[in-house]
């Protein structure tokens, strides 16, 4: 029997194991992203702001924290 | 008479010529200092998987970039494929709020050279989904043709590669873009070195430069923006006056006429 208390999501490019049912905005304050610029990404496509409560992290889901970094 | 600086790219006037990035300086203050002494108006950035948490950098580069009020034009470094390009251009415009995107498109990891083909596919479909394309392209003629056919009415072509500081190295195809292209938008992007690389861009009738490494590399990276912002504005007064025709011999600029004891020398 697989256990249903964790999920196991790609973030940045690397695995990482969430809480099963939780949500975009409950992951972002869990990994203190709060303040600054960044879009986040899930599965290629961006996710409004206004979204993030209703996004519910999946088995497999690839999620991206695109933030600004310098350059030429 | 007053001489005006303002200029227009894609609609937004501005009053600078100098386009400068923000990587590679050795502090994020000396990057401030350095763009502040440039009087430039548009700040090259990028984008990255990267979280802007406390114990890292990200949020205060942003909090900087924010601060210096400039027009940011987000590039698509490191991008290989037409595909890749166009996702990150999107990313971009999400992220940075701007329909402004510097297209990089490689085509060689050696010399960074850009990939003519897929930097037409990507702007096809980036003017489609209304960008405004700040192409890195070749000093092609007809690759710059195709481009401004697309839609294109900037183009940056590159003096040399990447972060080589070799200047001009082709300043007879640049003079070919200029002469040919005469209502487009023409940039310097890549491989300014000195001051005197940016007049000689000017001094042709480029419209402007958009350099990095020449500024953040120096060894005073604030006085070098100052020369470099100097330097813009010396070529361009100096291609607005018109330069003189050159010669292959020797004109004497003291007239010779009534000169006393002349026909001695005879």
């Amino acid at each position: 029997m697989t256990c249903d208390i964790i999920t196991t999501i790609r973030f940045n490019g690397n695995n990482l194991d969430v809480e099963t049912g939780i949500n975009i905005l409950y992951f972002l304050r869990q990994q203190n992203i709060i303040d600054g610029r960044f879009i986040v990404v899930n599965n290629n496509e961006m996710i409004p702001k206004s979204q993030y409560k209703d996004v519910i992290l999946s088995m497999g889901d690839d999620l991206e924290i695109i933030s600004p970094i310098t350059g030429g | 008479m007053q001489r005006s600086l303002s200029w227009k790219v894609y609609g937004q006037v501005l009053q600078s010529r100098l386009f400068i990035g923000t990587a590679l300086y050795s502090s994020p203050q000396v990057m401030m200092d350095a763009f502040k002494a440039s009087e430039s108006q548009v700040i090259t950035l990028s984008l990255r998987r990267q979280t802007p948490n406390k114990n890292n950098n990200g949020a205060k580069f942003w909090q900087l970039i924010e601060s210096l009020n400039g027009h940011l034009l987000p590039n698509t470094a490191g991008c290989y494929s037409s595909e890749e390009a166009v996702k990150i251009a999107h990313l971009a415009r999400d992220l940075f709020h701007t329909n402004w995107i510097k297209l990089e498109v490689l085509g060689d990891s050696y010399n960074l050279q850009p990939d003519p083909f897929a930097l037409l596919e990507a702007t096809k479909i980036l003017v489609a989904d209304g960008f405004k394309i700040f192409p890195y392209c070749t000093d092609d003629l007809v690759l710059c043709q195709k481009l401004a056919d697309l839609g294109c009415e900037v183009l940056m072509p590159w003096g040399a590669p990447i972060g080589t500081g070799k200047g001009l190295i082709n300043i007879h195809a640049l003079k070919i873009l200029r002469e040919r292209l005469p209502e487009l938008t023409l940039l310097i992007d890549a491989g300014i070195g000195k001051p005197s690389d940016a007049v000689q861009a000017m001094e042709i009738g480029y419209d402007g430069v958009l350099l990095n490494t020449a500024i953040a590399e120096s060894l005073e990276p604030v006085p070098m923006a100052t020369a470099f912002s100097q330097a813009i504005n010396a070529g361009r007064l100096a291609y607005e006056s018109g330069l003189m025709p050159e010669r292959e011999h020797a004109k004497p600029s003291t007239p010779l006429l009534d000169q006393p004891i002349w026909q001695q020398y005879v």
